[in-house]
């Protein structure tokens, strides 16, 4: 095996000076933190001539003529996906270890681009055009390949560890504690390291002296993990009328899905996350214009379960449009299908019959369509003591825990039935006790009931509760009976039925 | 002429194979398979649910459908199947669910009781019912009617409960309605009605004079109808079944 790894030294500065080369010249500082502690991160050779410090404050910076520049992570990521698109010209096996260093596995590339040296001088020139000077190593196992481009400039091919001799042990990355062991030892470089004797290195520094010991012989101690390529498939059209009616449109979805799918499946993929955008049709916009920005219509789809049906993810737009409709008729389409693997499930014979996932994402779809999106799926209890503490959480009967209630020993208990919301009721009195209850135009002697149970809480916030509750069983007029759960509210001292007992 | 006849059926049977198999021929009724109801009284006199077809379980207020309820959806949760409740009124409380043992993680719930611009509660649940029993999957299916008006719910009509069955008869799911009143007439293939008994209240610390707790609450099932009995009998008018239930804080 073979692999070449990409090192950025500098990362933040070299990818300000990439996307703005015209500071390159000056006296520049950059600068992170949360205002006002706003740090020197990094500086070019011009402004630590000058004093700029790592650690110095802003104001320290500009106080020698370095000019402060706010470190921007969007900036670093657009060059790190530049390094990665570069990487991915040359092999499709990439692993991102991060932000300043990639690897790239390069066995076998002989015949497309030439020699290991040839192929890590072409990502050289390859990235200068980008404005990014860096250092590639290149050896047999990614860790090697890792440390020659952290030690050496420009393009070093480790055909022996030997090479390695004079690098630093310090960009082995060893805890503080292994550090200052081997500097009082005098360990400062790799040779020196690797010359140890293993056992006696195990015995006082530990199965860590040992990794590092591994990595100053040229060996191999973290596998390559390449990372998935993330596919997009891409799909639009325009149409010579705008389209206002839902069907109509299907027609256009079931064409470009069709498209898609068909691609997917070219390519032994799926789909679980496709994103829609409408241009919608300004002249018809109830009479006035909107505004660019709104003129565009976006959503999202998200699945579950990886998919290739187009009339599964058809019907799942249908949906979702049908739910949130744009707000004008409709002039170019646009479909965007973020590709992953196919998920495959082994289903079990013996196994309890459970809803197909495909049909159960479909179905909860269709029923927060008819019901709305937080009255479907599975109750989550919360951590509270509040009455009716509870939110609707996604039907995810896979996912769901396996453990059950023990059924030895186990009793049926008597439930309650609530009523949402609470009915609003009169309650007679006479020192907490509550002699007659009113509710729903029913009239009824209270026959039996428990002393009042007092609840407060989170008064800490807006939920804030408070309330005197009893068990009572009532003897309706009309001869009917029943047992309730009747409260006060304190804070409104008005009279609740919560539910009743059933 | 009966070999005629004999042989003119086999044509016909023949020709309509792919679309109903069978078609002249009389199927031997078998007994459904039941689910228990998880209340040992019950069990013991063999009160059980059928699996593909329709249960109406009637009463009236405090008279203890909803403790049935749970009691059966945690006998399906138990063994790894999932349930779904259509829940019109938005009644079901989850802690009660929790005491009474259910694995809320395999139970769908469908709140129909938020106000919808077309259609009523009533119509958003039969149709999210009809929805959920199509899918398939599920091991019980339970529409709660229990607190719409008797005059409603006497609305819905006949065919509606006629397409329910129809459904449902093809899958493995008991499809059970909970409501104050049977309202499918003879799409229901058991009745069981339920009746609210004297409960037991105990003074807390064991003096008359004490504040009392509801410890117990009684309550009477009735199979009104039955027709999962292979043999056509006639459930007995007068055989009800009585049943306590102790309440979660008296253990």
């Amino acid at each position: 095996m073979l692999f070449a790894s990409i090192f950025i030294p500098d990362f933040s500065l070299q990818a300000l000076f990439a996307k703005r080369p015209e500071l390159q010249a000056k006296s520049v500082a950059l600068i992170d933190g949360t205002p006002p502690l706003l740090k020197v991160v990094a500086a070019n050779d011009t402004a630590m001539k000058a004093g700029v410090a790592v650690g110095l404050l802003k104001a320290q910076a500009e106080a020698v003529g370095a000019e402060p520049i706010l470190r921007s992570p969007d900036l670093e990521d657009s060059v790190h996906t530049v390094a990665l698109t570069c990487a991915r010209q040359f092999s499709p096996r990439v692993q991102d270890k991060c932000a300043d260093l990639i690897i790239v596995d390069i066995d076998g590339l002989n015949s497309l681009f030439g020699t290991p040296e040839e192929i890590a001088n072409k990502i050289c020139s390859w990235l200068k055009q980008e404005r990014l000077s860096v250092n590639v190593g290149v050896a047999g196992n990614p860790d090697t390949a890792s440390i020659a481009a952290r030690g050496f400039q420009g393009v070093t091919v480790i055909a022996q560890a030997k090479q390695m001799g004079n690098v630093s042990v310090t960009l082995l990355g060893p805890s503080e504690q292994a550090l200052e062991t081997l500097s009082l030892w005098g360990i400062t470089t790799l040779g020196k390291l690797a010359a140890l004797d293993a056992k006696a290195l195990s015995q006082r520094l530990g199965p860590s002296g040992l990794v590092l010991q591994k990595l100053a012989r040229g060996q191999q101690v973290n596998p390559f993990v390449p990372d998935e390529e993330q596919l997009e498939f891409h799909e639009k059209t325009e149409l010579e009328y705008s389209v206002d009616l839902l069907d109509s449109l299907s027609f256009v979805l079931a064409s470009l899905l069709e498209r898609i799918c068909a691609r997917l499946e070219e390519y032994a993929l799926a789909t679980n996350e496709i994103d829609y955008e409408f241009t919608l049709d300004p002249p018809r916009v109830a009479g006035k214009n909107l505004p660019e920005d709104q003129l565009l219509y976006r959503r999202t789809l998200k699945l579950s379960n990886p998919t290739t049906d187009r009339k599964r993810l058809l019907r799942h737009i249908q949906l979702d449009l049908q739910a949130h409709p744009p707000a004008a008729p409709i002039m170019a389409v646009s479909l965007r299908a973020h590709a992953i693997r196919p998920r495959h499930t082994q289903l079990g014979l013996f196994a309890p019959q459970s809803p197909d996932p495909d049909k159960l994402e479909l179905i909860t779809a269709r029923l927060a369509n008819l019901v709305g999106e937080d009255q479907v799926g599975s109750f989550e209890l919360l951590d509270t003591h509040r009455p009716r503490a509870f939110v609707m959480a996604k039907f995810e009967p896979d996912k769901a825990s396996d453990q059950v209630p023990p059924s030895r020993g186990w009793s049926p208990k008597v439930a309650l039935r609530l009523f949402e919301p609470a009915k609003q009721a009169t309650i007679r009195l006479r020192s907490d006790i509550p002699l007659q209850l009113t509710f729903d135009g029913k009239r009824g002697e209270v026959i039996e009931h428990s002393s009042p149970w007092l609840s407060s809480g989170e008064w800490w916030n807006e939920m804030v509760y408070s309330r005197k509750e009893w068990d009572v069983e009532v003897q309706f007029n009309d001869g009917t009976r029943g047992k309730f759960l009747i409260f006060v509210d304190l804070q409104t001292n008005q009279s609740f039925v919560d539910g009743s007992y059933d | 002429m009966s070999s005629a006849a004999s042989l003119l059926r086999t044509q016909i049977e023949a020709s309509l194979a792919n679309r109903i198999p069978g078609a002249l021929t009389m199927r031997p009724m078998t007994a459904p398979e039941t689910i228990p109801i998880g209340i040992g009284e019950l069990d013991q006199q063999s009160v059980a649910i059928p699996r593909g077809c329709l249960t109406e379980v009637c009463g009236s207020s405090s008279s203890g459908r909803t403790t049935l309820l749970l009691s059966l959806i945690r006998e399906v949760t138990q063994k790894g199947e999932c349930c779904a409740l259509v829940d019109t009124s938005s009644a079901f409380d989850p802690h009660s669910a929790l005491a009474n043992g259910v694995h809320l993680g395999r139970l769908l719930c469908v709140r129909c009781a938020a106000p919808h611009p077309k259609l009523n509660p009533i119509e958003k649940a039969l149709r999210a019912s009809y929805c959920i029993i199509s899918a398939g999957g599920f091991g019980l299916v339970v529409l709660d009617l229990a607190d719409i008006e008797t005059y409603r719910a006497q609305r819905i009509p006949l065919a509606t409960w006629y397409r329910f069955q129809r459904a449902v008869e093809s899958t493995s799911a008991a499809f059970v309605v909970m409501e104050k009143q049977p309202f499918a007439k003879s799409c229901a293939s058991l009745v069981i009605t339920l009746e609210t008994q004297y409960s037991k209240w105990a003074p807390t610390l064991g003096q008359p004079q004490n504040p009392k707790l509801l410890t117990e609450a009684g309550f009477t099932a009735r199979v009104s109808r039955s027709r999962i009995d292979v043999s056509r009998r006639k459930p007995a008018s007068n055989s009800s079944t009585e049943f306590w239930v102790a309440t979660s804080w008296a253990g």
